[in-house]
C-alpha cells in the first residue's frame, strides 16, 4: 500500500515536471506549426542556468527568478535568429534545423560548463523529509517541485483565459489559421509563444536541477517523453498536455513496479493505444 | 510527378559510379571501407526517401528497420560458419518488411506530426526491447563471428569477408535499389503514392484505398532499409541496439533533406556529402582545432544548408518545372466510351451532429443523365448532404442507393470505385503535377488495386481516357502544364477532368462556378450540360442564374429538410420555396 | 581480381617488414628503418556527450605521461591520434577502422563505453593491432573474447563486483538488495557481487533494475525500504549515480540501510553529491589516498598540469602508457614486431598509482581493491580489501 501511495506521489510529481516541458512544445507546435527537436536543449539550459546562478545567488529560487527571464530572452533570440525562417516550411526542414541546433547547443554546453556532472544544492530550509514509513521518507523539496509546477500551470491558465495574448493562443489552439484571420500580428505572437516555450522548459530544468543533478545530455530523455505527452494529449492542447503528462507520469511510475521487464516500453505502448483509439490524441482538434 | 532523371543528373550519377569503381584501385583499404559505409547509408536513405519524398510519410523511426535487418544477420548466422548471403539478405528484408507491416498497420492510421512521433516511439520501443532483453546479446550488442558468403550449394561464389568483393557487391546493390525504387515510384503504384504525398484527400475521393497504399510503401521502404541494415552488419560483424535509436533515424533524415527530398538520386548525394563533411570535420589533421568542436561546425553547416538551399543538392541539378514535354495523346470518342450516368436515391436520410440535425429525413431520387441542382440558404445542409452521398460522412440513419445498390456506410473510396466522383469548394487537385499527370492518376482509379507495378497493362486505355477527359473539360491545350500554373477556372476544370478520367458516372460538384467570371461561368455551364450526355451531374451552387440555366431538376434544402424537388419551373412556382428562400429572386424573374 | 592484393594484408606486410628489419639489423641495438616515423597511438574516446569527462581524464593522463618522457617511449617518438567516439556503438566500428586503416595507428587505445569496446575489439582481433582497453569493463573482452593482442588497463565489471561482494561479506553484512540499470555493465557487476557474496554466506533478497538511463529511483527506494536488507549494493554512473545517491540520502535510508557499490558509484560525482554521499562505501581498484610514492607523484604532477586531481580513469590512462612503454622497451621500439610487443605487454609488471599491476592470462589486470568511504566530497581509503586480485578467465583460451 505504501508503495502504491509513493508511486502515485512520484508519478504526479514527475508528470507535473514533464508537463512544463511538454506545454512549451505543444504551444510551439500548435501555434507556430514548428516541430522543435531542440526543446530538450532548453531544459538543459535551465538546469545549467540554475547551476551557475545558484552558485552566485546561493538560492535556487533567486536563480529561478533571474533564470526564467534570461531563458525567455534567449528564446526570443533563437526565434529571431533561426526559428522565424521556418514558418510555413515543411516539417522536414524544421526537423533538420532544430536537429542542427541540438548539435550546436551540446557543443556549447561542453565548452562553457564542461563534461562533469554538477549538483545544485537544495536550500537548507527545504532539506527536510516527510516520514512515510518507519524506514522511508519523502523529500520535502520534491513536494515543492510539484507545487511550483502547479503554480506555473495556474499562471498559464490565467494568461490563457484572461489576457489578450491568451486569447490569441486560444484562437491558435483551435485553429492555426484563425490567428491570421483575426489579424493578429503573428510575428510578435510567435516570438512570444516560442520564448514562453523556452522559458517553460528552462523552468522545468531549473526547478528539477537540485534533485536531478546537472550533466550533459540531460535534456534528451525529456525531449522524447515530451513528444509522447504532446501526442497523447493532442497537439496544441495545453489541457491535453496536462492530462497526458500526468498519465505518462503515473504509467511510468507503475510500469516500473508492476512490469519491470518492460518498464521502458510501457509509455510507448500507452501512446500507441491512445492513438489507435483516437488518432488526434485525447484533446486534439479534429484534423 | 517523378520523371526520369535529366541528362545532367545521369551524368553526375555515372561519374560517381565510375569514381566508386575506381576506389579499390586507387584508394587504400580505408577508402574502400569508408566508401562501403557511404554506399550502405545511401541504400538506407534511398529507402527513407521512398517513404518521405514519394509517399510523404515522414518517419522518424526508419532506423528500426535498419536495425532489424542487421540483427537478422545475427539471427541466421551460425556460430562458427559463414551464413549464405543468398539466404541471409532476403531473410533480413523479410524480417524488416514484416516488422514494417506490423508497425505500419498502426502508424499509418495517423498523419503528419503524429506519424512522426509514432514512428519515433516505435523505434525507441524496439531499441528498449533489444537493449533490455537478452534476445540478441543485450545492451552491449552482439558479434557475427564469420561474415556471410554468397554460395550455391557447396560452391562459394563470393566471399564477403574480402572487403573489395563486398565493396563491389554494395555498389551493385545500390545501383539495383536505385533503379528498382525509381521504377516502382514511376509505376502506377508509385504514381498513386506521389499523389498521396500532395493530396491524400483527392486520392481517396477518386477511389483509392490510401491506407493500403501507404502501408505497402511503408513495407517496401522497411524491407530496403533492412537490406541496408544487413549490409551494415556484414561490414564489421557487429550489431548493437543503438542501431534502432532515434539519432540514427535523425541522421538519415538529415541526409535525405540535404540531398533533396523526393528525387531518389538526391539522397544518395546527401549521404555522400554528409559523410564526407562529418569525416573531414572530425579529422584533426585536416581541420585542426575545429575537430574538437566538430558537432558545432556540423550544426552550423546544416543550418546554412537548410536556409540557403531548401531543395537540397538536387535543387541545383534539377530546375523547378512549369511544364513537362510528353508524347501526344489520342482521345477516345464519346461513342467508343458508351458510358451512361448513374442514378442515386436517398431514403429518409439523416445526419445529426450532437443536437444539431444537419440533414433531416431526406428522401429524393436523382435520375441518370441529368444535371441536378441542390440549392438552399447557408446552413441548409447542402454540403452535409453531398458529404453523405459521397461517403465522406456517415449517415445517422436512412439509406443511399446508387443505381439500386445500397451503398450506405461504405467507405468513401469504395463508393468512389462504384462510379461516384466529387469535387470540392476549394479546388482539390495535385498542384505540382501537370494536368495530364493529374488525370493519369485519376484514370488509374479505374483499376485501383495497389499491386500494379507495371504501367503497360492498361496504358492505352488510360491514356485514351486522359485525353478524352482533358478534351471534354476544355483543357486539351494545357495538357502538360503543371496544375499550379493554371488559372483558377482552369484548375476547377481540371478537377472535373479528373473525375471524368476516373470513370465516375455520377459527378457531385461543390460550387464548381465559385470565384469565376461571367465568361468562365458560361463556358463551364455549357461544359456541364454537355457532360450530362454520359454522366449524372449534381451541383451545389450559389449562382442562381447559372444553376437555373444549367439544371434539369432542383432540390431545395432548408434547415436540413427537403423543401421541394422538381424542374426549375416547378421549384420557382412553389409557394413554400418562395416564402422560405427564393423570395425576391423569384419575383424579379418572369415566371415562364 | 584486384582483390588478391588484400591476401597480402597490411599486417603480413608489417610483420614481414619488421622481421626483415630485425634480421638485417640484428647486430645493432635499434633497427633503423622502424625509427623513421613516430609511433602512432590511436585514442578512441568520448569527447562529447555523457562520457566526455572520462575521455578527457584518460587523455590527459596519457598526455601527461608522454610529456614526462619528452614525447618518447623506448626512444621512439609517440603521436596521439584522437577520435571522438561519441560513446556511440553504431559508429564505433567505423571510427575504429578510421584509426586502423585510415590513420594507420600502431597501437589502439580506448574506449569508455562497453558497446564501443565490443565493436573496437572485434576489429582489433581481426586485424591484430595491439589494443589496450582503457576503461570499458565488459567481461567478455577478457573472458570468452580474449585475444593475444587485446589488453586491459582498467578492470572488468565482474572483477569489481567480485571484490565488492568479498568486502561486504567481510564487513559482516548478511542480506543485501542489488539495484542497477538494466544493461550489461550493471548486470555484470551485480553478477560478480552475487557470486562472492552468496559464497561468503550472504543472501541477496532481490535484484532490482531500472531501464538505462532512467533516473527515476523513488519506486525502487520504496521497495528497498520495505525489504529492509542489511545493505544495498548499487551501481550507477555519472549523472545517474549523483542523482541516486542524493535520492537515497533524501529518503533517509542511509542511516538504516548503508549504501555500497563499486567505486564508479561515487567516482567523478563526489563533489556533485556533496554531504548527501556521506557514508557511502565503495570498492575500487584505486583510491585517491593509496599510500605509495607512485600515486603521490602522479597526483602532484597531474594537479600541476591540469589544476585538478586525477581520478581512477586517469590512472587507467596512465597505466595504458606504462604498458605500452614496457612493450616498446622489449622490442627496442620496433612496434612492428607485434607478437613480441604483445607478449611483452602480457608479461608486464610494474608499480602503478593504484599499487602493483600485472596482467592475468586473459590480459585483465591483477590488482588491489580498496574499500573507500565517501566523506564530504572525498573518497577516503578505509582499507585494502583484496590484494593482487584477479578476475575469472571463464571462456578464455589464452594460456599464461
Amino acid at each position: 500500500m505504501d508503495l502504491v501511495l509513493i508511486q502515485i506521489l512520484n508519478g504526479l510529481q514527475y508528470g507535473l515536471l514533464i508537463f512544463l516541458a511538454a506545454s512549451g512544445l505543444t504551444l510551439v507546435f500548435g501555434i507556430l506549426g514548428i516541430i522543435n527537436l531542440s526543446h530538450g536543449s532548453f531544459y538543459m539550459l535551465g538546469a545549467y542556468l540554475s547551476l551557475t546562478l545558484t552558485s552566485y545567488t546561493g538560492d535556487i529560487f533567486l536563480s529561478l527568478l533571474l533564470g526564467i527571464p534570461l531563458a525567455f530572452a534567449f528564446g526570443m533570440l533563437i526565434e529571431w535568429l533561426f526559428i522565424r525562417h521556418l514558418y510555413g516550411r515543411d516539417h522536414l526542414q524544421q526537423v533538420l534545423l532544430t536537429f542542427a541546433l541540438i548539435l550546436i547547443f551540446n557543443d556549447l554546453q561542453r565548452d562553457i560548463w564542461g563534461p562533469r556532472p554538477h549538483s545544485v544544492p537544495i536550500p537548507s530550509y527545504l532539506a527536510a523529509s516527510v516520514q512515510l514509513s518507519d524506514v522511508l521518507s519523502y523529500p520535502v523539496y520534491r513536494l515543492v517541485v510539484a507545487g511550483f509546477c502547479i503554480f506555473l500551470a495556474l499562471c498559464m491558465v490565467y494568461v490563457i483565459q484572461h489576457t489578450r495574448i491568451g486569447q490569441m493562443i486560444r484562437a491558435g489552439e483551435s485553429n492555426r489559421e484563425m490567428v491570421e484571420v483575426l489579424g493578429i500580428d503573428s510575428r510578435l505572437l510567435f516570438r512570444f509563444v516560442f520564448a514562453a516555450g523556452v522559458a517553460l522548459a528552462a523552468a522545468a530544468g531549473a526547478i528539477a536541477s537540485p534533485i536531478d543533478s546537472v550533466y550533459p545530455g540531460i535534456g534528451e530523455p525529456v525531449l522524447i517523453i515530451s513528444f509522447v505527452v504532446v501526442v497523447i494529449g493532442g497537439i496544441g492542447s495545453i489541457k491535453g498536455a496536462f492530462f497526458g503528462a500526468l498519465l505518462i507520469g503515473l504509467a511510468d511510475a507503475f510500469g516500473k513496479v508492476f512490469l519491470p521487464e518492460f518498464a521502458s516500453v510501457v509509455v510507448y505502448a500507452l501512446m500507441a493505444a491512445v492513438l489507435i483509439a483516437s488518432p488526434g490524441g485525447m484533446f486534439g482538434r479534429a484534423s | 510527378m517523378l520523371t526520369r532523371p535529366r541528362p545532367l543528373v545521369l551524368a553526375v550519377l555515372a561519374a560517381l559510379l565510375v569514381a566508386a569503381l575506381l576506389i579499390p584501385h586507387l584508394g587504400g583499404a580505408y577508402a574502400v571501407k569508408f566508401t562501403t559505409r557511404v554506399l550502405v547509408s545511401a541504400i538506407f536513405v534511398l529507402s527513407l526517401d521512398f517513404l518521405i519524398g514519394i509517399t510523404g510519410l515522414v518517419s522518424f523511426g526508419h532506423a528500426m528497420f535498419f536495425g532489424l535487418g542487421a540483427y537478422a544477420l545475427y539471427f541466421v548466422s551460425p556460430e562458427s560458419q559463414a551464413a549464405n548471403a543468398l539466404i541471409a539478405y532476403p531473410a533480413a528484408m523479410v524480417l524488416a518488411g514484416v516488422g514494417a507491416a506490423v508497425i505500419g498497420a498502426v502508424a499509418v492510421l495517423t498523419r503528419g506530426f503524429y506519424f512522426i512521433m509514432v514512428t519515433l516511439a516505435f523505434g525507441q520501443m524496439l531499441f528498449s526491447l533489444f537493449f533490455d532483453t537478452k534476445i540478441a546479446g543485450g545492451s552491449d550488442g552482439a558479434y557475427i563471428y564469420v561474415k556471410p558468403e554468397v554460395a550455391l550449394g557447396s560452391i562459394t561464389l563470393l566471399d564477403l569477408d574480402d572487403r573489395n568483393t563486398f565493396f563491389y557487391v554494395c555498389v551493385a546493390l545500390l545501383v539495383l535499389v536505385y533503379v528498382a525504387l525509381l521504377a516502382l515510384a514511376r509505376a502506377p503504384f508509385g504514381r498513386v503514392l506521389q499523389g498521396i504525398r500532395w493530396n491524400e484527400g483527392r486520392l481517396t475521393a477518386l477511389g483509392f484505398n490510401t491506407y493500403v497504399y501507404k502501408l505497402l510503401s511503408f513495407v517496401v521502404a522497411g524491407a530496403f532499409a533492412g537490406l541496408a541494415g544487413v549490409l551494415y552488419a556484414t561490414i564489421d560483424g557487429y550489431v548493437t541496439p543503438d542501431l534502432f535509436g532515434w539519432r540514427q533515424s535523425g541522421i538519415a533524415i538529415m541526409m535525405v533533406v540535404l540531398g533533396g527530398v523526393g528525387t531518389l538520386f538526391g539522397p544518395i548525394l546527401g549521404a555522400l556529402s554528409f559523410s564526407i563533411v562529418e569525416e573531414v570535420l572530425k579529422t584533426e589533421s585536416l581541420v585542426g582545432p575545429i575537430a574538437a568542436n566538430w558537432s558545432l561546425a556540423l550544426g552550423i553547416l546544416l543550418i546554412a544548408a537548410v536556409l540557403g538551399a531548401p531543395r537540397g543538392i538536387a535543387g541545383w541539378l534539377e530546375p523547378k518545372r512549369a511544364a513537362v514535354a510528353a508524347a501526344a495523346l489520342v482521345a477516345t470518342t464519346r461513342e467508343q466510351r458508351a458510358a451512361k450516368g448513374k442514378a442515386i436515391e436517398t431514403e429518409s436520410l439523416s445526419r445529426a451532429f450532437g443536437g444539431l440535425i444537419a440533414v433531416n429525413d431526406v428522401t429524393v431520387r436523382l435520375a441518370p443523365n441529368r444535371v441536378h441542382g441542390i440549392i438552399g440558404p447557408n446552413g441548409a445542409g447542402k454540403t452535409t448532404f453531398i458529404n453523405l452521398l459521397s461517403g465522406a460522412l456517415r449517415s445517422s440513419s436512412g439509406h443511399i442507393r446508387l443505381d439500386g445498390e445500397d451503398i450506405t456506410g461504405l467507405p468513401q473510396h469504395a463508393i468512389a470505385r462504384r462510379g461516384l466522383g466529387r469535387s470540392y469548394q476549394r479546388t482539390n487537385i495535385i498542384l505540382p503535377f501537370t494536368a495530364r499527370e493529374n488525370c493519369l492518376i485519376a484514370a488509374q482509379a479505374r483499376h485501383p488495386e495497389p499491386m500494379r507495378f507495371s504501367a503497360r497493362r492498361f496504358l492505352k486505355e488510360e491514356q485514351a481516357e486522359v485525353a478524352y477527359a482533358l478534351k471534354a473539360a476544355g483543357l486539351a491545350a494545357r495538357t502538360d502544364t503543371t496544375a499550379a500554373h493554371l488559372s483558377h477556372g482552369e484548375q476547377r476544370q481540371l478537377e472535373i477532368a479528373m473525375l471524368i478520367a476516373s470513370g465516375a458516372r455520377l459527378l457531385i460538384l461543390d460550387e464548381p462556378l465559385g470565384g469565376m467570371g461571367p465568361e468562365e461561368t458560361g463556358r463551364v455551364t455549357a461544359l456541364l450540360r454537355d457532360l450530362s450526355a454520359d454522366h449524372t451531374v449534381i451541383l451545389v451552387e450559389h449562382d442562381m442564374d447559372a444553376i437555373f440555366a444549367a439544371a434539369d431538376t432542383l432540390t431545395v434544402l432548408v434547415e436540413g429538410r427537403l423543401l421541394a424537388h422538381g424542374s426549375p419551373q416547378e421549384v420557382r412556382r412553389d409557394p413554400e420555396v418562395r416564402k422560405a428562400y427564393l423570395g425576391r429572386f423569384a419575383e424579379s424573374e418572369p415566371v415562364a | 581480381m584486384p582483390t588478391s592484393a588484400s591476401g597480402l594484408t597490411r599486417r603480413n606486410l608489417l610483420v614481414m617488414a619488421g622481421a626483415g628489419a630485425t634480421s638485417l639489423a640484428l647486430p645493432f641495438p635499434r633497427p633503423a628503418i622502424a625509427q623513421a616515423q613516430p609511433i602512432k597511438v590511436g585514442l578512441l574516446l568520448p569527447y562529447s556527450g555523457t562520457y566526455a569527462q572520462l575521455g578527457e581524464a584518460i587523455t590527459r593522463a596519457m598526455e601527461l605521461y608522454l610529456k614526462q618522457h619528452d614525447g618518447k617511449l623506448a626512444g621512439r617518438e609517440i603521436t596521439f591520434i584522437k577520435v571522438d567516439s561519441e560513446a556511440s556503438p553504431p559508429k564505433a566500428a567505423e571510427l575504429t577502422t578510421k584509426l586502423v586503416d585510415g590513420e594507420k595507428v600502431d597501437i589502439l587505445t580506448g574506449p569508455v563505453h562497453s558497446g564501443v569496446a565490443m565493436a573496437m575489439t572485434k576489429i582489433a582481433r581481426e586485424v591484430g593491432v595491439p589494443t589496450i582497453d582503457t576503461n570499458a569493463g565488459a567481461n567478455a573482452i577478457t573472458r570468452q573474447l580474449c585475444a593475444k593482442n587485446v589488453f586491459r588497463s582498467s578492470f572488468s565489471n565482474g572483477q569489481v563486483g567480485l571484490a565488492t561482494g568479498k568486502a561486504m561479506v567481510e564487513a559482516g553484512i548478511k542480506t543485501a538488495v542489488t539495484f542497477t540499470w538494466k544493461y550489461a555493465a550493471g548486470e555484470e557487476m551485480v553478477g560478480g557481487f552475487n557470486e562472492t557474496f552468496t559464497k561468503g554466506g550472504g543472501k541477496v533478497l532481490k535484484d532490482i533494475t531500472v531501464p538505462f538511463p532512467n533516473v527515476e529511483f523513488q519506486a525502487a527506494l520504496a521497495e528497498i525500504a520495505s525489504l529492509k536488507p542489511d545493505a544495498v549494493y548499487s551501481f550507477f554512473a555519472g549523472g545517474g549515480a549523483a542523482k541516486f545517491i542524493k535520492d537515497y540520502a533524501a529518503a533517509n535510508l542511509q542511516a538504516s540501510i548503508p549504501l555500497w557499490g563499486p567505486g564508479f558509484l561515487t567516482d567523478g560525482v563526489e563533489k556533485a553529491v556533496g554531504s548527501a554521499g556521506n557514508g557511502v562505501k565503495t570498492v575500487l581498484h584505486y583510491s585517491d589516498d593509496v599510500d605509495n610514492p607512485e600515486n603521490k607523484a602522479f597526483r602532484a604532477a597531474f594537479n600541476d598540469a591540469y589544476k585538478i586531481y586525477p581520478d581512477v580513469y586517469a590512472v587507467q590512462g596512465w597505466d595504458a602508457m606504462q604498458l605500452i612503454e614496457h612493450g616498446l622497451k622489449a622490442v627496442g621500439g620496433d612496434v612492428a614486431k607485434r607478437d613480441e610487443f604483445c607478449a611483452a605487454m602480457g608479461q608486464a609488471s610494474f608499480k602503478s598509482p593504484r599499487g602493483p599491476f600485472r596482467l592475468s592470462s586473459s590480459h585483465n589486470p591483477i590488482q588491489n581493491f580498496y574499500l573507500r568511504e565517501l566523506k564530504d566530497g572525498n573518497n577516503v581509503l578505509v582499507k585494502t580489501v583484496a590484494t593482487e586480485f584477479a578476475d575469472l578467465t571463464t571462456g578464455c583460451k589464452l594460456s599464461a
